[in-house]
């Protein structure tokens, strides 16, 4: 299904799935879920909730398509809502502080060792990147995990390419304190 | 490639396929009321639909303009200034009132209307 629509620009895909296409919005989806998702953990910190905000950003993107007026730019429009909804996500979460933080413990589902390591190298991330500012999270997230460019970044953040690159700078540098080169380098063995 | 990039796998949410496609699964079965809905809007049927509350608040704009422009037609005042716009053209009253009428001016009449335009 999604495989027919995968080389077709955003701004088609958009005006198809405006008309109920499902191929189409799933393929909009499925590009842009990993930019939607660093910037919900830039905000709420974590990958768990992060994945709970996206799929909320998402269902709600659909049903506000038509305010999308650029839709050649519909990851910067999709990405303003999923911040909007990770801020609302921690504001609740702020209101119901009698609920445990953690949610159900992913463990149950890991199947192996190699999972359980994974899932080590996944808190001790989150764990460094919670020491980061938003800005700093969303943009090493965008360009280290999603591979954005400075210059998306900014136009996307609102940020010039400068400073899109000094926050990567900083947000790495912290990290690299926090974690330690040893530790950054077994992730990318991992 | 960065030398200075951090790998973020770990987090990467696409990194387990199947997992991936559950996610995305999810996301499009909540969409799933949301997207048949926009289909069915789209439907030509839905279109003619969508169509006939403005279709209808034109054909009543339309009435009403008719009904106004019918009722004045039809006043006698609108002959009255009818007869004024002649008159103020430079049309002599009693010709206006023939040009009017039903019935052609007699001699008389003419011969009374250019008198008066001397």
């Amino acid at each position: 299904m999604a495989e027919e629509v995968v080389d077709i620009g955003d701004a088609s895909l958009v005006a198809r799935a405006r008309r109920g296409n499902s191929a189409a919005y799933e393929a909009l989806v499925r590009r842009h879920y990993r930019a939607a998702y660093s910037v919900a953990v830039g905000v709420v910190g974590n990958g768990m909730d992060a994945e709970d905000v996206c799929q909320d950003a998402f269902v709600k993107a659909l049903e506000k398509l038509e305010d999308c007026r650029q839709p050649e730019k519909f990851v910067a429009w999709l990405l303003q809502i999923v911040r909007n909804r990770a801020r609302n996500f921690l504001d609740y979460r702020r209101v119901r502080t009698a609920q445990p933080l953690d949610r159900i413990s992913v463990a149950s589902t890991l199947s192996s060792d190699r999972d359980a390591e994974r899932s080590e190298l996944r808190g001790a991330l989150e764990k460094a990147l919670g020491e980061l500012s938003e800005v700093q999270r969303e943009v090493v997230l965008l360009h280290d995990l999603e591979g954005w460019k400075h210059r998306e970044i900014g136009e996307t953040l609102g940020l010039s390419e400068g400073a899109a690159r000094q926050h990567l700078f900083a947000a790495r540098r912290r990290l690299r304190e926090l974690l330690g080169d040893d530790a950054v380098k077994e992730y990318s063995n991992g | 490639m960065d030398d200075g990039r951090i790998d973020f796998s770990a987090l990467d949410p696409t990194r387990d396929q199947d997992r991936f496609d559950r996610l995305v699964g999810s996301i499009m079965e909540q969409s799933a009321d949301g997207l048949a809905s926009r289909r069915a809007s789209t439907s030509p049927l839905m279109q003619l639909v969508n169509w006939k509350r403005p279709m209808l608040a034109a054909a009543a704009v339309i009435a009403m303009i008719s009904v106004g422009v019918l009722w004045q037609v039809q006043s006698p005042e609108v002959e009255e200034d009818a007869t004024g716009v002649a008159e103020a053209m430079g049309v002599p009253s009693l010709l206006a009132q023939g040009l009017r009428g039903d019935e052609m001016p007699t001699m008389a009449e003419l011969f009374e209307a250019f008198r008066e335009i001397q």
